[in-house]
């Protein structure tokens, strides 16, 4: 008998309703079923696509709005606070930076009026004259040095990246004094990155405001960020009137957004759907080598011998990464720093796409090991999930145990803080903490840098490290990170098994996107234009 | 109260229950072989999950664990891969089969493991129903049940890691930190049945007559009272194993349960989802129609039950 005590549910109404919601579920389940059906079936297929305003190529007349949709919003909006490619992508459209790279991608000036003059533990830049802030405010030094005095405070994104800035000081109205530690040569790698930002700003987090061509119009969390031409921009007031960034987790609904019509540009459609993206005649795919990274330590606290450690980067398969877990758009990786960025160069190239087993076996019967087993923490982004099971089978072929610890970003931070793995890994855009420059992927490497948790050591790799800062010219300090790329190569304290591209799926009514910039993984759409 | 029980000839409790338990057991299996024998749908139910267990059971041992990426990739299904293969290379049959294994295990575990729990708990509170200690235990039970299960999820699993956990001496996997977490989940709703159920049989003549005779009181709830508990209980246990298995489906979906290569259903439906709309509908229609079976079928299980234990129930 079904108790009915008075201070229960009444069991008779949630039956009732659970039945109705079964009986309801089931029909539901099957006619989605059925619809996910057809939907899947005609995905594939160019001529399914419907176009929208946005997207047809009847007229010539240009669309007053450009759609670009993201798969995840920042936690903030302050870009000294955050450089994740979801903030940038927004905020890079309101502020700008002193300076900037060109097609080339060579370093070119912005803001700045010529490039910095250095005089030992001081640098100075003088910004060009006449700039405004969208509220009407002269930019002036005051506000260049505010920026960077406030960048490298305590708790701010670039406090390490600024470690060796003492002071920022404005000389007079346009030129600004940097004084650092030691002599440091990196001041345009950064001043590239971090955008000015108005004095009265640099602790606003709901919105942006700059010099940038467009102006901050409203933003509505978990949902969309809507920008609007500012028309007082010094080059003239852009041509599309306004850009939507319409938060769009779910990658299948980006795609449908797209083919549909719905949104001109995709910053980084999930690998798996750029093939059949490729298909469809209304998007053209770009795919671009840029510091897409794949951070890959392997731990010498947990896995100290070099041999096993230099096994387990023979063995890895990186051909089949690359094909699957990429669908093509990656190179095969060698040592951290990739082809995209300054100090790509290896002694020597050690590791093939195939794996090579015999070798990795070799290895291990030198080190005295038949079995090895090791954990491999990651976040679970489809493609680091495939890889990380593709390494999986290949390393077992040579008695390489693998087990996979894959989660949410928060979960995998906690457990790689705490050093207890044998391979970290992480997907990480670095055009925005990094530009061109190596820092972000050898830096960790410095056996005195506290995101070291994997303990490397190494007495080279730390003289190296500290020559970067102060190197006399920029092919120095390149020369510098080639070799504490070939150290962290050798010693397998990072080997990213592949060099990941930056793609964008846009839509072929979109005019005038510098293709370029996708190399240092930006978005630049001040030109852009979106045919009606 | 003792010399009353002293005097009395022993096989008095016995008697008591006889009057109560077996004459209600007979009408419950009558009643429930009538429901199973006259509804179409729980017909339908018991065939689903029995075939369930069955492929669980045995279809791991004939078709392997389905890790092995040893075929072409996203094959449509064909006579070789009636499933299809997905994006590693697996044959996807193989894996929803071994996926359903992992999925009753998971249903059986955490179903298992609350009732462990939460049985005493709502069979003490039941039967101090308004004192303390029921106040106490309800008040503990309404802490969990006032956390959804995914925000327990979220929150037990973001701590642990997702991974197997050492504790102590104790490996744990992570296929039983999903069943602890869909367990805990679980616990108050069996607490607050077996409490109601409870609450009813206290009033009941036979416990009353075992309190005379003196009786230890835990002898009374476990031995006596427990017995005509279990009935409402088991109705809510069986459609928690439906909850269960599409719990599991989707803390695997939003990477937070059993880790891979292992599959379970709710991981092949995360990963199938990257690939929903690239034509490979084989990849998410088929393991989420067998998903859906499971699911279905142990509902309607639960539903036949619920009527052959209370006829009033029937709609």
């Amino acid at each position: 008998m079904v108790p009915n005590n008075a201070d229960e549910h009444d069991p008779l109404e949630s039956l009732l309703n659970r039945r109705q919601v079964l009986r309801g579920g089931a029909a539901l389940g099957i006619s989605a079923g059925l619809a996910s059906l057809l939907a899947a079936c005609g995905g594939t297929s160019s001529s399914t696509s419907t176009g929208s305003s946005s997207s047809s190529s009847s007229g010539g007349t240009l669309s007053d709005q450009l759609v670009v949709n993201l798969a995840d919003e920042p936690p903030t909006w302050n870009t000294l606070d955050n450089n994740i490619q979801y903030l940038r992508w927004v905020t890079d459209q309101v502020q700008e930076t002193l300076y900037g790279f060109d097609d080339e991608l060579r370093t070119i000036p912005i803001l700045a009026d010529g490039m910095p003059v250095q005089n030992g533990r001081t640098a100075t830049i003088r910004i060009r004259r006449g700039i405004t802030f969208q509220n009407g405010d002269p930019l002036t030094a005051e506000h260049v040095a505010a920026t960077f005095n406030a960048a490298r405070g305590q708790g701010r994104i670039w406090a390490g990246a600024l470690s060796s800035l003492v002071r920022a000081e404005a000389v007079d109205d346009l030129t600004t004094r940097f004084t650092f530690k030691p002599p440091y040569t990196g001041l345009v790698d950064r001043a590239s990155i971090i955008p000015i930002m108005h004095r009265d700003f640099l602790r606003v987090s709901n919105k942006a405001m700059g010099t940038g061509p467009y102006q901050w119009d409203s933003y509505v969390r978990g949902s969309q960020v809507t920008l609007r031409a500012w028309d007082r921009y010094r080059d003239g007031a852009p041509k599309t009137a306004r850009i939507l960034f319409q938060i769009v987790p779910d990658s299948a609904t980006q795609l449908v957004n797209l083919l549909r019509g719905d949104c001109d540009i995709l910053p980084m459609p999930a690998y798996a759907q750029v093939p059949s993206l490729r298909k469809n005649k209304k998007v053209t795919v770009y795919d671009v080598q840029a510091p897409v990274d794949i951070f890959f330590w392997l731990s010498e606290r947990m896995i100290p011998d070099v041999r096993v450690r230099q096994a387990i980067a023979y063995a890895m398969d990186r051909r089949r990464v690359v094909e699957i877990a990429y669908n093509g758009l990656a190179d095969p990786g060698e040592g951290p720093i990739p082809p995209s960025a300054d100090g790509y160069r290896y002694a020597e190239r050690l590791f093939s796409a195939e794996p090579d087993y015999d070798r990795a076996r070799a290895l291990l019967r030198e080190a005295g090991v038949d079995s090895f087993r090791f954990i491999y923490i990651s976040t679970v982004e489809p493609q680091q999930k495939a890889m990380a099971q593709v390494l999986q089978q290949s390393w077992a072929e040579v008695g390489l145990v693998a087990d996979l610890q894959l989660s949410t970003y928060a979960a995998w931070q906690s457990a790689w803080t705490t050093g207890r793995w044998g391979i970290s890994t992480l997907f990480s855009m670095d055009g925005f903490s990094s530009g061109r420059g190596g820092w972000s992927m050898t830096n960790p490497l410095s056996s005195t840098n506290p995101i070291n948790f994997g303990r490397f050591s190494d007495r080279r790799m730390d003289q190296v490290l500290a020559g970067v800062n102060d190197a006399p010219s920029s092919e120095a300090r390149n020369r510098l990170w080639g070799e504490a790329s070939t150290i962290a190569q050798q010693q397998v304290a990072m080997v990213p098994p592949v060099y990941p591209r930056f793609t964008a799926a846009v839509g072929t009514d979109v005019k005038n996107l510098p293709i370029a910039q996708f190399g240092v993984t930006r978005l630049d759409l001040k030109n852009v234009t979106v045919q009606q | 109260m003792p010399e009353v029980s002293s005097t009395l000839p022993t096989g008095t409790a016995t008697q008591v229950r006889a009057d109560r338990r077996p004459g209600r057991v007979r009408r419950v299996g009558r009643r429930a072989v009538a429901i199973v024998n006259h509804n179409r749908l729980t017909r339908i139910g018991f065939l689903l999950t029995a075939l369930f267990v069955l492929i669980a059971v045995v279809g791991p041992m004939i078709l392997g664990d389905g890790t092995k990426q040893d075929a072409g990739i996203l094959l449509s299904p064909s006579g070789a891969h009636p499933f299809g293969t997905d994006d590693l290379g697996r044959d996807l049959l193989t894996r929803s089969v071994a996926g359903s294994r992992v999925s009753l295990f998971v249903a059986l575990g955490s179903v298992g493991l609350g009732l462990l729990v939460a049985l005493p708990i709502g069979l003490v509170a039941g039967y101090f129903g308004g004192t303390w200690i029921d106040e106490l235990l309800m008040g503990f039970v309404d802490v969990i049940l006032a956390l959804p299960l995914f925000v327990l999820g979220l929150f037990l699993l973001g701590i642990t890691g997702t991974g197997g956990s050492q504790v102590g001496p104790v490996f744990v996997s992570a296929t039983l930190k999903v069943v602890v977490v869909i367990a805990v989940g679980a616990m108050p709703f069996f607490a607050r049945v077996a409490r109601a159920a409870t609450l009813n049989e206290r009033q009941e003549d036979y416990v009353n007559s075992l309190r005379v005779l003196g009786v230890p009181r835990w002898k009374i709830i476990f031995g006596e009272v427990l017995p005509n508990v279990l009935p409402p209980v088991m109705v809510q246990a069986f459609l928690w194993m439906a909850i269960a298995i599409f719990a599991e489906a989707a803390l695997s979906f939003l990477g937070l349960g059993i880790q891979p290569p292992e599959a379970t259903l709710g991981n092949i439906l995360s990963d199938a989802s990257s690939y929903m709309l690239t034509g490979a509908w084989w990849y998410s229609v088929l393991p989420g129609a067998f998903l859906s079976l499971i699911i279905v079928g142990l509902n309607l299980v639960g539903d036949g039950l619920s009527d052959a234990l209370d006829p009033d129930l029937r709609t």
